[in-house]
């Protein structure tokens, strides 16, 4: 689908902190609203997880929270000289895409107002990514097309549940062409996942493997599922 | 005699560079063509004019005379012994039309006039003999009471291409149907107007009313959607009061106000009438092509119509600009970052090469990008990208870090832009 411009005051992203929110000025002209929400909706990012989440973390957390916000206050330095993060842990739920959406969002409330709408992050749920690349082989999605060749480009992509599934020769082939060009390109990702480093070489085969552990800063949490914890 | 004179003088003084230099043709030659293309066709072969004994050898009922006439002189002579022989065929095809239809007779003769043009030797210029003329002209623009270029309208455009040039100046917008570009001209020109200048607006597609509201939109930004379907707008009245009041005009003409043809011609005449300061032409295929000739193709056509075009800029001293749709690989998907390239503008190279400046236009985001694809005293490739309130005709410049804008002024307008936004605490 071709991005559209809607301006739309209630889903605003900054409605607890905009001064301008209700007053005159908040209306489709507003260039912020504009370009976040060209980056947001190009960026992929579920509707339902674009707006911000408080998150506590349980106290064997505590360090892995410190370590992200130190990245995410320094998000604009870590994205220019192409860094990238791994955020894994055992458990399900308890925080790891939300942190990654989080660190992308930061990116862009940095960058928004000298972006000229460009698409600077892209979310990709990889499982979801790679059936894709399947299906495309007999049925070309124009939008796919795009994406793909954004993936090449864009500062910042998320790997969201990178290992979820062990790859076969056709989807290791693809993901490690695109994580490869990425990083020969300098440019930086966070990937999420529920491996551990020998885990990762299982599932990922060696070469994969060693670009998203090795080249990325690891971050475990170790906390239980918080899902549906306020 | 004036071409025997000529092939003497050239045997004679064995020289080639007064056809050489002068690029006669044959067709300066009436009755002695074989002549002619006997001297080229050996001189070409040989690199020497052919000699008398040769000449004669091929030619034993050819007149050899002495020329003593300076190669001016029979050059002039040529020349206007040229023009007749073309001016008679005109005159007489312009007399039979006559007959019928005067319109169509005086439209001949426009259109054949170009082709009638007094020539004499030329010399071209001396560009080192004549530097004091140009720092004249340097002077001119540097101390003009009004400005040798005309804002665009568009402070940022401004600050790449510097306006409109007065004269020598043909610009293109260019961009897939629906993208704006009958807007940006209607824009630029109500900027023009609004900073003192006489505007003409071709509209070959809209009547003078629709053009006004739009104007309307552009110069007070009146919500043009409540305009054209009648509905309440607040202190329209009053404006339109105002309006009438001013004494600069701003002249709509459509295709009816030239008969159904609107040519080169027509457009002079229209220019001077109304002493026009900018002329904008809302479709440069709308034109008829004056030079036309059996079996010329469209791109042909648009090449001989943006030429004249180029001409009446530097005849008038007014800029030009017209618009001009892409073909459909114009079209750029969601992610190919970027306006159209010049290859697509629709059957026209000729434009392109005519052309001063070409500016393609597309939608992107929320905003209506600018590619600066062609600037004869510029660079190339810039971009630039306006957020565009086509309802109310306000255009705010949206800062890239890709843009042609000067780097420090488009971080300060940057910086300005999000420190307006005081929020005091993070989102995200």
């Amino acid at each position: 689908m071709a991005y559209e411009y809607i301006f739309d005051k209630s889903k605003c992203w900054y409605i607890p902190a905009c001064a301008k929110y209700e007053s005159p000025e908040c209306n489709a002209s507003c260039i912020r609203y504009m370009e976040m929400d060209y980056l947001m909706q190009n960026s992929g990012i579920p509707r339902n997880r674009q707006y911000t989440v408080l998150l506590t973390p349980s106290k064997r957390d505590v360090q892995a929270f410190v370590t992200l916000k130190e990245i995410k206050d320094d998000i604009l330095n870590f994205v220019k000289n192409g860094e990238s993060v791994y955020i894994y842990s055992d458990n399900f739920g308890n925080g790891k895409t939300t942190w990654a959406i989080k660190l992308m969002q930061k990116y862009f409330d940095d960058v928004w107002a000298a972006n000229g709408f460009r698409c600077r992050g892209i979310f990709i749920h990889v499982p979801t990514f790679l059936t894709k690349i399947k299906e495309g082989i007999s049925r070309k999605d124009e939008d796919f097309e795009t994406l793909k060749s954004r993936l090449m480009t864009v500062d910042l992509v998320i790997w969201d549940d990178i290992a979820a599934t062990k790859l076969g020769d056709f989807d290791h082939a693809n993901l490690l062409t695109y994580i490869d060009q990425r990083k020969l390109n300098q440019l930086s990702n966070i990937y999420t996942g529920n491996l551990h480093q020998n885990e990762l070489q299982d599932a990922l085969g060696n070469r994969l493997s060693s670009r998203v552990w090795n080249d990325s800063t690891p971050v475990k949490f170790v906390g239980a599922d918080r899902r549906g914890v306020r | 005699m004036i071409t025997l004179q000529i092939l003497n003088k050239v045997i004679q003084t064995q020289d080639m560079q007064l056809i050489t230099k002068n690029a006669l043709t044959e067709e300066y030659f009436v009755g002695y063509e074989s002549e002619f293309n006997f001297i080229l066709e050996h001189f070409n072969k040989y690199g020497k004019v052919p000699d008398k004994a040769t000449f004669l050898d091929n030619f034993n009922e050819f007149s050899f005379i002495d020329v003593a006439e300076t190669d001016k002189y029979l050059l002039d002579t040529l020349y206007e012994e040229h023009l007749y022989y073309k001016s008679v065929e005109v005159v007489q095809k312009v007399a039979e039309l006559l007959k019928t239809n005067a319109n169509d007779a005086v439209e001949y003769l426009h259109s054949q006039l170009p082709n009638l043009e007094i020539a004499a030797t030329s010399e071209g210029t001396d560009i080192i003999s004549q530097a004091d003329e140009r720092y004249q002209v340097y002077k001119d623009k540097m101390n003009a009471d009004n400005p040798w270029y005309i804002s665009t309208g568009f402070e940022e455009l401004d600050g790449i291409v510097n306006g409109w040039a007065k004269g020598e100046e043909l610009v293109v917008f260019f961009a897939r149907t629906g993208q704006g570009k009958s807007w940006i001209l209607a824009k630029t020109l109500a900027h023009a107007w609004e900073i003192g200048n006489r505007v003409g607006y071709i509209s070959p597609e809209m009547s003078p009313t629709k053009i006004g509201y739009r104007f309307d939109t552009l110069f007070k930004n009146f919500s043009n959607r409540n305009l054209v379907w009648g509905k309440e707008e607040p202190d329209y009245e009053g404006y339109i009061k105002d309006l009438k009041a001013q004494k600069i005009p701003f002249i709509v003409a459509t295709p009816l106000d030239f008969q159904k043809k609107v040519t080169i011609t027509k457009l002079k005449h229209f220019c001077q009438t109304n002493k026009l300061d900018i002329l904008g032409i809302d479709g440069i295929t709308y034109l008829t092509d004056e030079r036309y000739k059996k079996g010329d193709n469209k791109t042909i056509s648009l090449t001989n119509i943006s030429e004249d075009l180029t001409s009446l800029s530097i005849e008038l001293g007014i800029p030009i600009l017209v618009v001009v749709q892409s073909n459909r690989s114009g079209v750029k998907g969601a992610d190919s970052d970027g306006t159209p390239e010049l290859e697509t503008i629709r059957d026209s190279d000729g434009i392109a090469q005519n052309a001063t400046k070409i500016i393609a236009l597309r939608q992107t985001g929320a905003g209506l990008e600018f590619g600066i694809k062609k600037h004869r005293d510029g660079i190339n490739g810039g971009k630039l990208i306006y957020y565009w309130d086509i309802d109310r005709g306000q255009f705010n410049y949206i800062p890239s870090d890709e843009d042609a804008v000067k780097p420090e002024r488009r971080q300060k307008k940057a910086d300005e832009i999000k420190n307006s936004f005081n929020d005091g605490t993070d989102i995200f």
